[in-house]
């Protein structure tokens, strides 16, 4: 496999991680190559920020009280 | 059981395993809709419905996802009522045609991590919303909303294939898009292209133009 080759193949592996997307032994294997290759540490680092960004950061606007009240009466009409 | 005990369990059922996921079912649909009344409507319709069907839920399994299709569903009717395009090209479509499953047609875009120092986070709510539909619906539904593969896969209706490949380009996009803002305000992607740091740039461009 070719340098660019490996760094897509960690790079798949490391989305798959965070999709919940590996079985554990997969999982237990991958973060062993984290903590013991740099490439791997790298990739994994930047991943997990951009998730934990993504997740801080998207707007949430929340649901209103009123809003709950009124789905709980459209049911009650049903 | 009775009509009026069924009624009573149907609506234990609703309060205790359906109405939890309304802030999550907002956001999601807030991000579809782009404003807040139409993502209101959008949850009331949504839990208009699973009531309506609540004999087809069967308790204790995966009321998040079923809801979130329930709503997945009722927007798609709605956009495509809405849609004043007819004789345009819809991109949707577009997107479904060139799906594959085949996640190397192009590389992985890479995103440095220090980029989001130059962000306020609205970027990252605009970048998410500049998405096509198919595209932001899979980063909101995995990224946002942890859904695995296979509740994806179900909730829109396609091949896990298509859900891993659909999220690979979606999220090169976001990173495209992120990149782009990081640049507007003054970024400067310098890996690989000498010794000096962005950082050092700016303060020798500041020295020079006071």
């Amino acid at each position: 496999m070719s340098k660019q080759e490996d760094l897509q193949d960690i790079r798949r592996q490391v989305d798959m991680y965070f999709d919940q997307a590996l079985n554990k032994q997969d999982q237990d294997q991958l973060l062993d190559r984290v903590n013991t290759d740099p490439a791997y540490h790298r990739v994994f680092t930047k991943e997990k920020s951009m998730r934990e960004q993504i997740k801080l950061n998207i707007h949430r606007p929340g649901v209103s009280p009123d809003l709950i009240q009124a789905i709980k009466d459209n049911i009650r009409m049903t | 059981m009775t009509e009026k005990e069924t009624r009573a369990h149907h609506q234990k059922v609703f309060e205790e395993e359906f109405l939890p996921h309304a802030d999550a079912l907002n956001t999601f649909a807030y991000h579809l809709a782009y404003n807040e009344q139409d993502a209101n409507d959008l949850v009331q319709e949504t839990y208009l419905k699973s009531y309506r069907f609540i004999d087809k839920y069967h308790e204790g399994t995966n009321a998040k996802a079923w809801l979130f299709k329930i709503l997945k569903n009722a927007y798609i009717n709605e956009y495509r009522k809405k849609s004043k395009r007819p004789t345009k090209v819809d991109f949707e479509e577009i997107v479904a045609y060139h799906d594959t499953d085949d996640d190397r047609v192009t590389g992985y875009m890479d995103l440095g991590a220090e980029i989001f120092q130059y962000m306020m986070g609205d970027e990252v709510t605009t970048a998410i919303n500049s998405l096509p539909l198919d595209f932001r619906t899979v980063i909101l539904l995995c990224d946002v909303e942890d859904f695995t593969y296979q509740e994806i896969s179900k909730i829109i209706g396609i091949p896990i294939g298509t859900v891993r490949s659909r999220l690979f380009r979606a999220r090169n996009m976001l990173k495209e898009t992120l990149k782009k803002y990081a640049e507007s305000l003054g970024f400067q992607d310098m890996r690989g292209k000498g010794k000096r740091s962005s950082k050092a740039l700016r303060n020798a461009d500041k020295s020079n133009n006071p």
